[in-house]
């Protein structure tokens, strides 16, 4: 337990977890802070499941926009069809 | 392929030849989509009506500046983020709210205040869900503009940090910073309706 303590202690906080995930994600971190966070990740079952819950998210927001037509905007407003028709092009 | 397909390329061809009835396609087959995106970046349903419209007006007058080098939408696309972006820059006066409230809480050592318990849902439970879409959708809509915009046109847009840094008047750094907090908040305004949509 006490060796466990000691590489927990020589690994992040959770406060850092948290502010270094997005590196994390796309590969920015240096060889020796990736090793610390994964040894956190591998101690800290809340900073895991918060990472995979970050992932989720970003993958949810992805997905909600991928469909943008399943979001009622509605018909054209006539005053607006009726402007953009009026437009003259120059030289047109 | 051509990034530009034979309907945009006649769609195209005929703005240049100041075709009224290509204007009114332009109208009908973009509309939907882009008012989607305006309405995510201003987060007001009258403003991205007038943003698209000026935006599809700017396009049929720019028309001989698509060189056809990218996708018709994507060229759409941009001119709407440059007039929502332009459209939020004047309505900018009040100071934006803080979104502090939605970071977590840390103790003196650095942990979390709160462990949590419950087990991340599974994405494929979480995708299936029309209410789960619904409240993403309103969870983005809750963040601050800054967060909103960068969240938008980095994550789902595809812009990279630099050109959100350049759009928006900030450093790489703070596109970034912004980025992230953005997701966070996200997910924490999430995760709480995301369970009870889980149970």
């Amino acid at each position: 337990m006490k060796c466990l303590n000691k590489i927990m202690h020589a690994s992040l906080t959770c406060r850092q977890v948290e502010e270094f995930l997005m590196d994390y994600l796309e590969n920015r971190l240096g060889l020796w802070m990736t090793l610390q966070f994964r040894v956190h990740l591998f101690m800290c079952t809340t900073c895991s499941r918060y990472l995979q819950e970050y992932k989720n998210t970003i993958a949810l927001e992805k997905m909600v926009f991928e469909n943008p037509d399943e979001e009622a905007v509605g018909n054209v407003p006539d005053d607006i069809l009726q402007a953009i028709l009026k437009v003259k092009r120059p030289f047109s | 392929m051509s990034p530009v397909d034979d309907l945009d390329a006649s769609l195209v061809e005929g703005l240049k030849n100041g075709d009224q009835a290509s204007y009114k396609k332009l109208v009908v087959n973009y509309w939907e989509k882009l008012n989607c995106l305006a309405r995510r970046l201003l987060n007001d349903s009258a403003t991205a009506n007038d943003c698209v419209q000026e935006a599809l007006i700017k396009a049929i007058n720019k028309i001989d500046d698509f060189e056809g080098k990218g996708s018709f939408a994507g060229w759409l696309r941009r001119i709407v983020v440059n007039e929502a972006l332009m459209a939020l820059r004047k309505k900018k006066s009040r100071k934006e709210d803080s979104i502090d409230n939605l970071m977590q809480e840390f103790d003196d050592m650095g942990m979390y205040s709160q462990p949590y318990s419950g087990h991340p849902i599974s994405l494929d439970v979480l995708q299936e869900s029309e209410e789960v879409r619904t409240q993403v959708r309103l969870a983005i809509d809750k963040l601050p503009d800054t967060f909103r915009i960068t969240l938008v046109l980095r994550d789902i847009e595809g812009y990279t940090t630099k050109e959100v840094a350049e759009k928006m008047d900030a450093t790489e750094q703070n596109v970034k910073v912004r980025l992230h907090r953005a997701r966070l908040a996200l997910r924490n305004i999430l995760t709480p309706v995301l369970r009870e949509e889980a149970e």
